[in-house]
């Protein structure tokens, strides 16, 4: 025993607890690396839901605030708005999750079905209050001028 | 037995693994660039609304150009309302190729009613009946003359030309129609320069008036109104319509 080198020995080796030990210590690897990349994929999904919030409010933001500023320009000159309409879609999906989008004159509150949440302040001087689904894409953004609001049509 | 020479595959699987890890880096860190390029892509400020407003600029001042124009002394006044028509033609025919080429419909009619049947604008400050009834024409005056033609007046609410200087001020009431002068001596009599003129209870008066002079800068100046004309301007693109009627005061 004592002559063979200390790497050829295989005294006190177990193929058995060996086995037991290699497969133990296999599956304990891959369970870690499997929950993290679930844990990992899942805060990933969430900061993309969240920041196509911050971009998709924001886009949204700039048609309303361009809408107000229309209005007041054209209010400032003694003018009417007959009409202003704003296209715009949205997607059906944001990482795979439907969401709403709530819009009030103060913000844009958007929440995706995984509780993600965004909102985007902003200040309008006309009255919006609306609130929209990712289930439909295509919407208008339009001016009320009987009313002074500005409204959401599919 | 050095690495390089051993031939049971374990350099190789090594060169292996680290080319997958390479691999995993690379597309994960493209993965992410064409992600934010996307998201960078959606976003983006509108731009629609400076092209409205630029629209609503430069059709008013073409139109008191155009006024200017077919009335200054020495035109046909007979066909006045035909010359300023054919020229606002020829704008809004330019306007449209203009912005044709940028992607936009653009189309701009006039309202000359007002000027047509010689219906004066209000006293106010956009000549409408709903425009701020009081209101400062100008401010740091030094000299001026005031010519003022009421065709129509509220008898009981008195239209009123105010000047005034920091200590004091010198209300002209205006109570019958009829035009009236005042002239620069008139003023000076009454008030010390630099003086404000305005308008007070400008919304139930109906006329037209022409203001000159100079301000204590030296500069001249006109503050002239004789008609309201509607301008309706109509925008296009592939994501955004408007249409919308502003007043024009014509000649400034």
């Amino acid at each position: 025993m004592k002559n063979k080198k200390l790497l050829e020995n295989e005294d006190a080796v177990s193929i058995t607890i060996g086995f037991i030990l290699m497969l133990s210590i296999t599956l304990l690897v891959f369970s870690g690396i499997v929950l993290s990349y679930y844990t990992l994929s899942q805060h990933s999904k969430e900061t993309a839901v969240r920041t196509s919030f911050d971009i998709l409010g924001s886009g949204f933001a700039s048609r309303v605030t361009s809408m107000d500023t229309l209005v007041n320009i054209t209010r400032s000159y003694g003018g009417t708005v007959n009409q202003l309409e704003y296209d715009f879609s949205i997607p059906a999906s944001i990482a795979d999750e439907s969401y709403g989008i709530n819009i009030t004159r103060e913000k844009i509150f958007m929440e995706a079905e995984n509780d993600a949440k965004a909102w985007i302040p902003f200040n309008s001087s006309g009255i919006i209050n609306e609130q929209i689904y990712s289930n439909a894409q295509d919407y208008t953004l339009w001016y009320d001028n009987n009313n002074n609001t500005m409204k959401i049509k599919q | 037995m050095g690495i390089i020479e051993n031939e049971r595959a374990q350099f190789m699987l090594l060169a292996g693994f680290i080319i997958a890890i390479g691999l995993v880096i690379t597309t994960v860190l493209l993965n992410n660039i064409i992600f934010e390029s996307n998201m960078a892509g959606e976003a983006g400020g509108d731009s629609i609304k400076y092209d409205v407003v630029n629209l609503m600029r430069i059709s008013g001042d073409e139109i008191k150009s155009a006024y200017r124009n077919v009335t200054a002394p020495g035109q046909n006044a007979s066909l006045k309302i035909t010359n300023f028509t054919n020229q606002m033609q020829n704008f809004s025919g330019n306007l449209s190729q203009i912005y044709a080429l940028h992607g936009e419909v653009v189309n701009l009619s006039l309202d000359i009613s007002n000027w047509n049947s010689k219906r004066y604008a209000n006293f106010t400050d956009n000549g409408t009946a709903n425009g701020a009834t009081n209101w400062t024409l100008i401010e740091n005056v030094n000299d001026s003359t005031i010519i003022i033609n009421v065709s129509s007046i509220n008898s009981s609410i008195n239209f009123t030309v105010n000047i005034s200087n920091a200590t004091t001020y010198w209300p002209i009431k205006f109570t019958t129609t009829g035009i009236r002068t005042i002239s620069n001596t008139q003023i000076e009599q009454n008030i010390t320069s630099a003086y404000s003129i305005s308008f007070i209870n400008g919304s139930t008066t109906s006329g037209n008036y022409t203001i000159t002079g100079n301000t204590i800068y030296g500069k001249d100046f006109i503050r002239s109104r004789d008609y309201i004309l509607n301008a309706t301007i109509i925008l296009s693109t592939s994501n955004m319509h408007s249409n919308i009627t502003i007043p024009v005061s014509v000649p400034w």
